[in-house]
C-alpha cells in the first residue's frame, strides 16, 4: 500500500500489524517504561506541573531515563542509540504518552529536538551531537515558531547573515519545547531574504537569551519559552543540511513527529480510562457504583471505541512505515534516510493519525472529567490535569485544520503527480451509480463482509465528493478550506474505521471469534457511528458547491455508499463498558 | 433588358440539368421546399436498339440517378411524397422544358467544354428573363459567359452548393461583372429564406472562399505535420471538437470529401492562383500523389487515410495510414497533456485559450496552423471575398468550424496574435495591422442583442447583415438576464417578447429548466409581457428529461419522490398550454421524449426543417410520461368526426409512439402526427428560427391570445379500444416482432391510452389521462428490464430490445 492508497484499495487483515503481536523485546520496553512512569513521575506529577518551583524536575527525570536508554532507544547504535525497529518506538511512545508534561518534554528532545541532526546533520554534526542526545546529557529544543508565524511558518523573519567564518542570528522565536534547560536549539532563520535554513545554536553562546517561562493553560511542567537571539554568533559548521533547504528539515521531522503524538495520546487515553473507571467502580450514589448506570456505561464504552480504534490505526501506520523503512534499507538506503522517506511516503496518514488521536484524547479526557463529578473539576485529582494537558494536542504540530487541509492537499497533489490513481475509481464510481443493484441477498458468510463491504462503498462516497469537487474547483480547491475539512472527516473516518476491522478480523484469526467478541462489537460500532458522519460531511460537502439535479444525484450517490444496517450501539456499549468495569481499567 | 427586381421574382418551378450526385440531391432540395422540379440528363450510353423510342429507357440515367439519390442515407427529403414534384427527363428530348421554368442550374460535368455545350442548347429554349446558375466548383463562372446573349449573361449567376446540399448550409453565390445586381440580391435572399442555407457573396477567384480558405489549412496542416514529426491520429486528435472543428477532423474529412477532389482543388489554386503569397504550401506532397495512384482515394474507394477491416478474430477495427512507412496499422488514441486539460473544459472560447497556451506537440501544432491560416485568410481579403465576415460565415456553414477564423482570432487576442506572427515569420495583410494600429482591438463586437463586424472598406464597425432580424442568444450574453438559473436563461429579445433558452448537459430536462419554464411563463403573466419563446441556439434543442436522474431514484426505489417528479413534470407541460400569454417553442435537431412532449402542448410549434421529433420513450422501456401519451389521445379524440371509424385512428396513434417513431423533418413531424397544421409551421433557415417563432408570438398576442379552457370531454373509446389494442400486441408478440417486455410496456399504453378499462366510450378529463400516465410510467420504473434499458440509453445513446 501506498502512502494514501488506503483511500482507493482494501488493505488486507493479514497485512497489516496489531497491538496482539508485540513480541517480547516490545513488551520488555512497554513494561520498562511504564515502571519508570508510575514509580518517578504519577506520584510527582503535581510537583512537576510547579514548574517555576522546580525547574530541575524534568532535566533531572530527562537524565535518569535517558541512563535507561530510552531518549536513544530510535537512534542508530553507531551514535550510541539501541536502534529499536519503528514499532518498538511506537510501544514507547504510547508509554511516554501517559506522563503529560514529562511525556512532552521527552517528545520534544527525542523528535523535533534530535531528528534534525539525525537526519540532516553532517556526519561531524552527528558525532558530535547525538551520543550526548541520546543519553540525555544534551537535551534539544526546536525553534521554529514565532510571534508573526506559526501554521505559516516560512514566513519566519529571524535572519542569517554569514559574516567571514561565522553565522550571525538575529531573530525571536516563540513557545519553544524545553528552551529552559535544553543545551541545544535547532533554530530556523532566514538567510537572503528568503531562503528558509536550519541551523544548530548551542546554549551560552553569547546573545542567546531566554524569556520567562510561559504560564499556560495546561502542561504547566514543560518549559516554554521565548528565545531571543541578539546577534549571536555561530561557527560556519554549524549550518544544519543546506540554505534554503530548511523547510524539508522541518516539514520532514513534523511528519514523524505527527505519527508520535498519535502513538502517545493512546497512552493517554488508557491511562484517562484506567482513573475513570476505577473511579466509577468506587463512587456509590442511589444506593449503587455509579458504573452501574447507563449513561456512565455509554461514556466509559465510547472512551474505549475511540482508544480501541486509535490503537488500531497507530499501529497499522506504524506497521506501513516500517515496513517501508525495511524495504528502503534493502534498496540501500541508511536507516536515517529510510526512516525520513518513509514518513514522508506515508505523511497523510500521519497527518490523519494526529488528528484522529488529539481529538480521540480529548473527548475522552473531558468524558473522564464528568464521571468524576464534582471532584473532576479539582486540582486534587488527576483528570483535571489530564483534561488540561491534552488541549495542547490539537493545537501544536501542525493545528488539526492545518493537518486536516494537509492529508486532503496531499492526497490531490499525489493524484496530480499521477501517484495516486482517483481519477480510475471515480470514473467507475460514474458507472456503478447507473448500475443495477442485484436486489438480493448478500453471501455474508465473511465474517466482516458487510462491514468491508460498507467500508469499501464509503471510500467511493468520498471519490464521488473530492471528485466532483476537483472537478469544479480545479486549482482552487485549495481554497476551499469547508470543502476540505468535510473531505478530510471523510477520510480519517474511513482510514479509522477500516483499521479497527482490520486489526479485529486479524485478532479474530489469531485468538478465535469468541475471545474478540468485544472487540468485534467495537470495531461494528465505530463503523456504524462513522458512516453517518461520512454521510453527513459528504451532504455538507457536496451541496457547498453543486445545485439541482446534479446535486440530487449525488446526494443519492453518497446515500447509497453509507448504508450500513443498523446495529443496537446502546447494547453493543453495555457489553464493552462492562469488561471495563471488570477489569477495572482499559482491558483491550 | 429588363430584368425583375429582386422581391418581385417568383420561382415556381427549376430545371436541373445533370443528375449526378450534386445534380439528384439538389433536385430533391428544390423539391423539398415545395418546387416543381425537371431533372435532364444526358441520353444513356448503352441504349439499345429496342430501347431507342422507348420514353423510360431514354431516361434511364436520370431515373437510376434519383432513385439511388432517394435510397441514400442521410436522406435528401423530407418526407417521402417530396419526389413526386421531380419529373426527369433527357437533353435530348425534353430541353422544350426550360422554356417553362424560372431557374436553369447546370450541374454537369466539370469540363467547360460540356458545360458550353449545355448552355448554348439551353439558351435555345430559355425564356428571357429565366435565371442560369451553375453548380461548378473549379471553373471559372466568367468563363462560362463566352458565346452567351446579354440577357442570358445579365441572369447568370454561380451557384455553388456543398455536399450534400440537403444538410450542408453554405451556398456560395459567385456573380460575374455582367451578373444583374438585382439577381444577385435576389439569390442571397432566396437561398436564405427559401432554401435555408448560409449565403455568403464570393469573388470569382479558384475555389471561391470556403475550398479555397479549407484546402489551405489541410495543406498548412500537411506540411506542419512533416515539420513536427507527427501522426494523422495525433493530427485527428487536435484539429477536432477540442479546438472547434467537426468530428472528421482532418483526415476523415479528407476522406469524406474525397483525395482526388483534394488534389483537384489544390492544383486548381496553385496553377490558377499565381499572386497567392502561399502558393507553395498547395504543391501536393509526395504520400498524397502516391494515395491517388493506388487509388486510396478515401470513403469512395473504401480506403483513404483511414481504412475499416477486421482483425484476426473478426471484430471490426480501424487502421490508420502510417505515413512514414505507408502502412496500414491499428489505430491509435494519442493522448496529450494541453488536450486532456482543454477538454475539461464545456466552453469553445476556453479550450482554444488553453490550447495557446499549452507547450506539448499538439499545442504548438494548434498555435502554428492557427498562425498560417489567419495570415492567408487576411491575405485574401479583397482577393476572394469584399469582407471579413463572409470568410467566416464561410469556413462555417461549409466546414462545420465552430468558429470562423477571424473570430478565432478574435478569442486569442489579435495583438497578441499579431506579435507572435512577426516573431515567427508569418505576414499578415495589412489592414489586419493598420486596424490594430488605430486602436481597434477586435475583428468583432456585440452591443444589444446585434453583431458588428470591421468593414475593411469604411475601417469602422458595421452591422453584420442579418444580426438584427435573426435573433442569435449567443450577441445578447452581455444583456442583463431577466432571469436564470443553473440549466436556463430568460433573455428579452426585443418587443415585449421573452426567450427562455436551456443549457444542460444534451439540454435534457431536469429540476432547473422545469423551474425555468414555470418562472418564464410567471414572470411574462405578471409584469406584461406579449409572450414566450422556447428556444436556444445549442447543437440539439432537447433531448429528453433526464433520464439518469430517474434511473437513479428508481434504483434507490424512491417512488414518492419520483411521482412528485413526474408529477411537476407533466404540470409544467401543462402550463405551457395553460398559461395566459402565448408560448411558442422553437424546436430543432433532436427534440425527443419530453423535448417532443413540450413541442405537443406549446401554443405553436415552429420547428426547423432540420428537427428530428419524436417520442422515443419506449425505447427506454417507458411510455411518454409528461403528457405527451394523453395528448395523443386528445388529437386522436379531436380528430373524430360524426361517423368515422374511432378505432384505427387511435391503433395509428398508438402505433407511433409503440415503435418510438421519429420524423426526420419538421416536415415530417406533420405527418406522424406530432405538429399539427392548425398551428405549427416549419422554417426553412434555422438562422430564422427563434426570430420566427418571436414573430408568431407577437401574432398570436396581435390576434388577441386567450387562454385555453381545461378539457374535459376527451372522448376514450375504454375497453372497445383495449379488446383490439391487446390483441394486436399479442400478434406482434406471437410473430417474435416484441419481446416479452415489449408488450408489458405497450399493454400499459394501451391501457392508458384506451382511458382505462371502461365499459363504454366516456368523456374525460386531461388529468384523468394524466394520472393514468403517471401511474404506468411508475410501475414500469420499478420493472427491472426498464432499468436495464434506460442504463442502455445513458451508456451507448441506443435503445435496448430487451
Amino acid at each position: 500500500m501506498k502512502g494514501g492508497e488506503f483511500i482507493i484499495k482494501n488493505q488486507e487483515a493479514n497485512d497489516v500489524f496489531i497491538p496482539e503481536e508485540l513480541n517480547e523485546e516490545q513488551v520488555m520496553f512497554r513494561s520498562m517504561t511504564l515502571d519508570f512512569i508510575e514509580s518517578k513521575i504519577w506520584p510527582n506529577v503535581a510537583k512537576i506541573d510547579k514548574q517555576l518551583e522546580n525547574p530541575d524536575m524534568i532535566p533531572d527525570l530527562l537524565n535518569e531515563i535517558g541512563q535507561l536508554g530510552i531518549l536513544g532507544a530510535g537512534l542508530p547504535e553507531e551514535y550510541g542509540g539501541m536502534g529499536v525497529n519503528f514499532n518498538t518506538e511506537t510501544v514507547l511512545s504510547e508509554e511516554l504518552g501517559k506522563s503529560l508534561s514529562f511525556g512532552v518534554a521527552v517528545a520534544a528532545h527525542t523528535g523535533i529536538g534530535t531528528l534534525p541532526i539525525l537526519y540532516f546533520g553532517t556526519e561531524e554534526q552527528k558525532e558530535k551531537y547525538l551520543p550526548g542526545l541520546s543519553t540525555g546529557e544534551l537535551k534539544a529544543s526546536y525553534c521554529l515558531t514565532e510571534p508573526n508565524s506559526g501554521s505559516d511558518a516560512l514566513a519566519a523573519k529571524t535572519k542569517a547573515v554569514l559574516d567571514g567564518d561565522e553565522w550571525v542570528l538575529n531573530g525571536q522565536k516563540m513557545w519553544i519545547t524545553n528552551a529552559g534547560f535544553a543545551d541545544l536549539y535547532i533554530v530556523f532563520a532566514q538567510v537572503d531574504g528568503d531562503k528558509f535554513t536550519g541551523f544548530v545554536v548551542e546554549r551560552g553562546t553569547p546573545g542567546l537569551t531566554l524569556g520567562d517561562e510561559e504560564v499556560k493553560l495546561g502542561i504547566k511542567g514543560s518549559s516554554t519559552r521565548q528565545v531571543f537571539f541578539e546577534n549571536v554568533r555561530i561557527p560556519k559548521d554549524n549550518l544544519l543540511g543546506e540554505i534554503g533547504k530548511g523547510h524539508r528539515i522541518a516539514f520532514n521531522v513534523l511528519n514523524i513527529g505527527r505519527f508520535k503524538l498519535g502513538a502517545m495520546v493512546m497512552g493517554g487515553c488508557k491511562k484517562a480510562i484506567e482513573i475513570a473507571v476505577q473511579y466509577a467502580n468506587e463512587r456509590h450514589q442511589f444506593g449503587q457504583p455509579i458504573s452501574n448506570f447507563g449513561a456512565i456505561k455509554h461514556k466509559l464504552a465510547e472512551m474505549a471505541i475511540r482508544t480501541y480504534a486509535t490503537d488500531s490505526a497507530t499501529y497499522r501506520i506504524a506497521d506501513l512505515i516500517s515496513d517501508k523503512i525495511e524495504e528502503l534499507k534493502a534498496a540501500g538506503a541508511t536507516k536515517a534516510e529510510a526512516k525520513l522517506k518513509a514518513a514522508e511516503e506515508y505523511n497523510i496518514e500521519c497527518a490523519i493519525l494526529k488528528v484522529l488521536g488529539s481529538e480521540s484524547l480529548d473527548y475522552v479526557v473531558d468524558e473522564a472529567v464528568q464521571i468524576f463529578g464534582g471532584t473532576g473539576y479539582s486540582e486534587e485529582y488527576p483528570v483535571a490535569r489530564m483534561y488540561r494537558d491534552s488541549r495542547i494536542n490539537r493545537i501544536f504540530e501542525g493545528t488539526n485544520e492545518i493537518n486536516r487541509m494537509l492529508a486532503v492537499g496531499q492526497m490531490m497533489k499525489k493524484a496530480m503527480k499521477g501517484e495516486l490513481d482517483l481519477m480510475t475509481p471515480a470514473m467507475k464510481i460514474q458507472e456503478e451509480l447507473m448500475a443495477i443493484p442485484d436486489f438480493g441477498e448478500d453471501d455474508d458468510a465473511d465474517l466482516f463482509f458487510a462491514e468491508k463491504k460498507a467500508i469499501g462503498n464509503a471510500k467511493k462516497a468520498i471519490l464521488l465528493a473530492a471528485g466532483a469537487a476537483a472537478q469544479k474547483f480545479m486549482m482552487e480547491l485549495e481554497n476551499q478550506q469547508e470543502i476540505l475539512m468535510n473531505l478530510a472527516d471523510m477520510a480519517i473516518d474511513v482510514f479509522t474505521a477500516e483499521s479497527a476491522i482490520l486489526r479485529t478480523e486479524k485478532m479474530v484469526g489469531l485468538k478465535g471469534e469468541e475471545a474478540s467478541k468485544l472487540q468485534i462489537l467495537m470495531a461494528q460500532t465505530y463503523l456504524s457511528d462513522a458512516l453517518e458522519r461520512i454521510h453527513m460531511a459528504g451532504k455538507h460537502a457536496v451541496a457547498g458547491f453543486a445545485e439541482g439535479d446534479e446535486l440530487r444525484m449525488m446526494l443519492i450517490g453518497i446515500r447509497r455508499f453509507t448504508k450500513f444496517d443498523p446495529m443496537n450501539t446502546i447494547a453493543a456499549r453495555q457489553a464493552i463498558a462492562d469488561q471495563i468495569i471488570e477489569s477495572n481499567k482499559y482491558p483491550f | 433588358m429588363h430584368v425583375i427586381e429582386a422581391d418581385k421574382r417568383k420561382i415556381r418551378s427549376v430545371a436541373i440539368l445533370g443528375s449526378g450526385v450534386m445534380g439528384s440531391q439538389l433536385a430533391c432540395h428544390y423539391a423539398n421546399i415545395g418546387l416543381k422540379v425537371f431533372l435532364l440528363d444526358i441520353l444513356p450510353f448503352d441504349l439499345k436498339e429496342g430501347e431507342k423510342e422507348k420514353i423510360q429507357a431514354r431516361n434511364r440515367v436520370g431515373n437510376t440517378a434519383l432513385k439511388a439519390a432517394l435510397k441514400s442515407n442521410p436522406s435528401p427529403v423530407y418526407t417521402k411524397d417530396v419526389a413526386r414534384r421531380i419529373t426527369v427527363g433527357n437533353m435530348e428530348d425534353n430541353m422544350s422544358w426550360l422554356s417553362k421554368v424560372d431557374w436553369i442550374i447546370e450541374a454537369v460535368v466539370e469540363n467547360l467544354g460540356i458545360k458550353n455545350e449545355v448552355f448554348e442548347k439551353a439558351e435555345l429554349h430559355r425564356k428571357p428573363g429565366t435565371l442560369v446558375t451553375s453548380n461548378t466548383s473549379g471553373i471559372p463562372i466568367t468563363m462560362m459567359l463566352n458565346g452567351r446573349s446579354d440577357d442570358f449573361q445579365a441572369h447568370f449567376c454561380g451557384t455553388h452548393f456543398f455536399n450534400p446540399p440537403r444538410y450542408l448550409p453554405l451556398l456560395e453565390i459567385i456573380p460575374t461583372e455582367k451578373t444583374h445586381p438585382e439577381v444577385v440580391n435576389f439569390l442571397m435572399h432566396y437561398g436564405d429564406l427559401f432554401l435555408g442555407k448560409q449565403t455568403v457573396l464570393c469573388k470569382d477567384t479558384p475555389a471561391f472562399i470556403a475550398n479555397r480558405i479549407g484546402v489551405f489549412s489541410i495543406m498548412a496542416i500537411f506540411h506542419l505535420m512533416a515539420e513536427m514529426d507527427m501522426t494523422i491520429e495525433e493530427v485527428d486528435a487536435v484539429t477536432g471538437p477540442v479546438s472547434g472543428r467537426p468530428k472528421s477532423a482532418t483526415f476523415r474529412t479528407c476522406d469524406l470529401v474525397g483525395i482526388d477532389t483534394l488534389v483537384k482543388v489544390a492544383n486548381g489554386v496553385a496553377q490558377n492562383c499565381p499572386n497567392d503569397e502561399a502558393r507553395e504550401l498547395f504543391t501536393i506532397p509526395d504520400f498524397l500523389d502516391k494515395m491517388v495512384e493506388n487509388k486510396w482515394l478515401g470513403d469512395k474507394t473504401r480506403q483513404g487515410f483511414y481504412k475499416k477491416s477486421r482483425d484476426a478474430s473478426g471484430k471490426r477495427v480501424i487502421e490508420a495510414l502510417d505515413l512514414q512507412t505507408f502502412e496500414y496499422k491499428p489505430k491509435t488514441k494519442p493522448r496529450f497533456e494541453s488536450i486532456g486539460t482543454a477538454r475539461q473544459s464545456d466552453v469553445l472560447k476556453k479550450r482554444l485559450k488553453i490550447l495557446a497556451k499549452g507547450s506539448d506537440k499538439a499545442a504548438r501544432f494548434i498555435q502554428a496552423l492557427n498562425l498560417k491560416v489567419f495570415a492567408y485568410a487576411s491575405n485574401r481579403i479583397p482577393e476572394i471575398a469584399g469582407q471579413l465576415y463572409q470568410i467566416d460565415e464561410a469556413m462555417k456553414a461549409g466546414f462545420g468550424w465552430e468558429l470562423g477564423p477571424f473570430e478565432a482570432w478574435d478569442v486569442l487576442g489579435v495583438s497578441r496574435i499579431l506579435e507572435t506572427m512577426e516573431a515567427k515569420g508569418e505576414k499578415p495583410a495589412d489592414w489586419v495591422v493598420e486596424m490594430v494600429e488605430n486602436g481597434v482591438e477586435q475583428f468583432y463586437k456585440t452591443e444589444n442583442g446585434a453583431r458588428y463586424y470591421y468593414n475593411i472598406t469604411t475601417k469602422s464597425y458595421e452591422v453584420l447583415p442579418g444580426s438584427e432580424e435573426n435573433i442569435v442568444l449567443d450577441n445578447y450574453r452581455s444583456n442583463k438576464l431577466v432571469w436564470g438559473n443553473k440549466g436556463a436563461s430568460l433573455h428579452d429579445i426585443g418587443d415585449g417578447v421573452l426567450c427562455l433558452e436551456f443549457h444542460t448537459k444534451m439540454n435534457a430536462i431536469g429540476s432547473e429548466i422545469l423551474l425555468g419554464i414555470n418562472k418564464a411563463i410567471d414572470v411574462a403573466e405578471q409584469d406584461g409581457w406579449k409572450g414566450v419563446v422556447i428556444g436556444n441556439d445549442a447543437a440539439n434543442f432537447s433531448a429528453g428529461a433526464n433520464l439518469a436522474m430517474m434511473l437513479m431514484l428508481a434504483i434507490e426505489q424512491e417512488y414518492d419522490e419520483l411521482n412528485i417528479a413526474i408529477n411537476y413534470f407533466q404540470k409544467t407541460v401543462m402550463r405551457l398550454r395553460y398559461s395566459s400569454v402565448p408560448v411558442v417553442m422553437a424546436p430543432h435537431g433532436m427534440t425527443l421524449g419530453g423535448g417532443c412532449e413540450m413541442s405537443l402542448h406549446a401554443d405553436s410549434t415552429v420547428a426547423a426543417a432540420e428537427t428530428y421529433i419524436g417520442l422515443v420513450e419506449f425505447g427506454a422501456g417507458l411510455i411518454p410520461g409528461g403528457g405527451g401519451t394523453k395528448e395523443f389521445v386528445v388529437r386522436t379524440s379531436d380528430g373524430f368526426y360524426e361517423g368515422d371509424p374511432q378505432l384505427p385512428s387511435l391503433q395509428e396513434r398508438f402505433t407511433t409512439i409503440a415503435t418510438a417513431k421519429v420524423a426526420t423533418s419538421g416536415f415530417e413531424a406533420f405527418e406522424i402526427g406530432v405538429l399539427h397544421e392548425d398551428k405549427d409551421e416549419v422554417v426553412l433557415n434555422k438562422k430564422r428560427l427563434i426570430s420566427s417563432a418571436k414573430e408568431k408570438v407577437l401574432e398570436l398576442d396581435q390576434e388577441g391570445y386567450v387562454m385555453p379552457v381545461k378539457r374535459d370531454d376527451i372522448l376514450v373509446l375504454g375497453r372497445t379500444a383495449l379488446g383490439t389494442l391487446y390483441a394486436g400486441i399479442e400478434a406482434f408478440g406471437v410473430s417474435n416482432f416484441a419481446t416479452e417486455h415489449d408488450q408489458k410496456i405497450a399493454r400499459k399504453l394501451a391501457f392508458v391510452m384506451a382511458g382505462g378499462d371502461l365499459s363504454q366510450p366516456t368523456r374525460v378529463s386531461e388529468q384523468y389521462l394524466l394520472d393514468l400516465e403517471r401511474e404506468a410510467f411508475l410501475s414500469l420504473l420499478g420493472e427491472r428490464k426498464t432499468l436495464e434499458r434506460i442504463q442502455h440509453i445513458l451508456k451507448t445513446g441506443k435503445p435496448l430490445r430487451n
